[in-house]
């Protein structure tokens, strides 16, 4: 990962000027969001080049079943106001948020408490594994059978299929923990809560943002599926209307609002996870 | 540099014997991965004095960790007892704290240096001594300065260089205001100029804080300049080879002390004793 790693101009830099005790958060978000878009410029310009070239060759040899960037862009701007899309979009992402409520803490505590206790790994393990293993897909049709169309079969879809990134991250982390900081908390004499807190979380924490990116992206992709199969409503019964259709450009509308809903999260995630682990960039190499 | 306490004075000279340290018959043999039983230290008897500064040295794998980290209660004997003051070691003691030889890996990397020393001071004797969060912080600043740190509050471990993370590791010690500081070749992976000065450091603390300190190292010549008492161990966790008393007054000098003859003499003694040819 590009973000993550310390380039010679950070470590000088680090080396010149020592922090300033006064935090400005504001001030360091703006930064951070500023050097995120400057650091990939290259990319976007890449991106840029693409459409453009679509656009043009769109032109020239026009081809109906292809459509070009900027009537894709029109329609977009139609569904967007007047069509249906924000809405069956909205109602995916609630679905989703109100999934990650539940699989965040539950992930997250199941895979650092596997991480932290020999008990609970060995009761734990084989379930997690077998679960995790099985496709969600597979199980969607056994929970529609049980939970009928409704919220309740996608916040277990999503919970089947979104969790697991974030227990397997979360208990890697904190199976990571050395025996030198393990020991240190010892000398200090914590309590096991303490040693938890103080030392294995913030250790694992890196992981953990890890784990929640992956999820996002998984929860996103089971959006989508759920939406197709269980064909109620949400973004993906949405692009199923469209192809049905045969409405290409509603099609390609819906997939680039997907794809555009998809690339937001991971950056702001992205942007926190540097904040959370500022701490990193001043280790060479541990990065 | 200062002179050293009544109680340093006393241990020096023999004249009061208030022991810290009581090893009797403790041993270590550790089950290996593959199964087989290695000797980490044969069993060992010996007393330390209160505020009395000891140097452990011995060829590599003589069991000069195993025994501090049997006096750490972060090993359990196989044989024998260890107490402390009159406490048995059960876990690590209330009143030791332990300097790592990796201090990079033994500071939390991600707080910075005042929150590392914070740590200290939470976990340990200096808990109660602020009632404030600003009262802490003059606290911690202040060991900060005993080790020439005073301007690193706000820096990130990473961001220093090993001396400086090796001074950090040892004010969180301080932070935690331990009767005795434990020392596992603290000073073998920093620079040779770096080294004196933490030398030096760690006999200013000593004698300002009336500690005593335990000190693991594989160079003789630090074990000398530092101690009242070098006590040599034989190879493969052979046990006490010699207990040598460095009966040279403090202050010490770096250069002065490396030309007298008691030195020298000692020195020739302990290498000797170590490389097996006395
Ligand atoms: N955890 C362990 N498991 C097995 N053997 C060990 C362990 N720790 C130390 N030993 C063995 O015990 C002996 C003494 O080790 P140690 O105390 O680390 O020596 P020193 O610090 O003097 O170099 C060595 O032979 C070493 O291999
Ligand atoms: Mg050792």
């Amino acid at each position: 990962m590009p973000d993550t790693i310390v380039t010679g101009t950070e470590a000088r830099e680090a080396e010149r000027k020592p922090p300033a005790s006064g935090i400005r958060p504001v001030g360091r978000a703006r930064r951070n969001a500023r050097r995120y878009f400057r650091s990939r410029v290259s990319g976007w310009t890449l991106v840029a080049l693409v459409v453009v070239l679509w656009e043009l060759y769109s032109n020239v040899d026009y081809d109906p079943t292809i459509s070009s960037p900027s009537r894709i862009a029109e329609t977009w701007w139609g569904e967007a106001t007047t069509g249906d899309l924000l809405n069956q979009l909205t109602i995916t992402l609630r679905t989703m948020a109100e999934a990650l409520a539940l699989a965040v803490p539950l992930g997250v505590g199941i895979g650092f408490l596997m991480g932290r206790s020999q008990v609970i790994w060995g009761l734990l393990e084989p379930l997690v594994e077998i679960l995790r293993l099985t496709p969600a897909t597979a199980i969607l049709p056994i929970y529609i059978l049980f939970l009928g169309l409704g919220d309740q079969m996608k916040v277990a879809v999503f919970l089947t299929g979104g969790i697991f990134p974030m227990i397997i991250n979360s208990y890697a982390g904190a199976r990571g923990v050395s025996k030198i900081l393990s020991e240190t908390a010892q000398t200090f004499r914590l309590s096991w809560l303490q040693t938890q807190r103080e030392i294995a979380l913030p250790f694992a924490m890196p992981y953990i943002l890890v784990g929640m990116r992956q999820s996002l992206g998984m929860s996103l992709v089971l959006a989508v599926v759920i939406g197709m199969l269980a064909g109620n409503d949400g973004i993906g019964y949405y692009l199923m209307f469209a192809q049905q259709n045969f409405n290409l450009r509603q099609l390609l509308a819906g997939v680039l609002t997907v794809a555009f809903v998809g690339y937001v999260f991971n950056a702001v995630f992205l942007l926190l996870e540097r904040r959370v682990t500022r701490w990193r960039r001043s280790q060479t190499g541990a990065a | 540099m200062t002179s050293t306490t009544e109680a340093q004075a006393a241990a020096l000279t023999g004249g009061v014997h208030q022991e810290i340290i009581t090893v009797e018959g403790a041993g270590k043999d550790y089950l290996a991965l593959d199964g087989n039983v290695v000797r980490g230290l044969s069993p060992v008897d010996l007393t330390i004095e209160r505020g009395a500064f000891v140097s452990l040295v011995g060829r590599s794998g003589c069991g000069k960790s195993t025994f501090l980290r049997l006096v750490a209660g972060l090993e359990k004997p196989t044989s024998g007892t260890i107490r402390i003051g009159t406490e048995r070691v059960d876990g690590p003691p209330d009143s030791a704290r332990y300097v790592f030889q990796n201090y990079n890996e033994s500071l939390l990397p991600w707080r910075t240096v005042g929150d590392n020393i914070r740590f200290g001071l939470r976990h340990g004797h200096g808990a109660a001594r602020a009632s404030s969060k600003a009262q802490e912080n003059e606290l911690i600043q202040e060991h900060l300065e005993e080790v020439g740190l005073g301007g690193t509050f706000n820096r990130y471990p990473g961001e220093l260089s090993g001396g400086m993370q090796q001074r950090v590791a040892i004010a969180r010690a301080l932070a935690a205001l331990p009767e005795l500081l434990l020392l596992d070749e603290p000073f073998s992976a920093v620079d040779a100029l770096s080294r004196s000065t933490l030398q030096d450091l760690i006999l200013r603390i000593w004698q300002e804080h009336g500690l005593t300190v335990l000190f693991v190292t594989h160079d003789i010549e630090e074990a000398l300049y530092l101690s009242q008492r070098v006590i040599v161990l034989r190879e493969k966790g052979g046990g006490v080879e010699r207990d040598v008393t460095v009966d040279i007054p403090y202050p010490r000098r770096q250069v002065d002390f490396r030309e007298d003859p008691r030195y020298l003499r000692l020195r020739r003694e302990v290498l000797g004793l170590v490389l097996g040819t006395e």
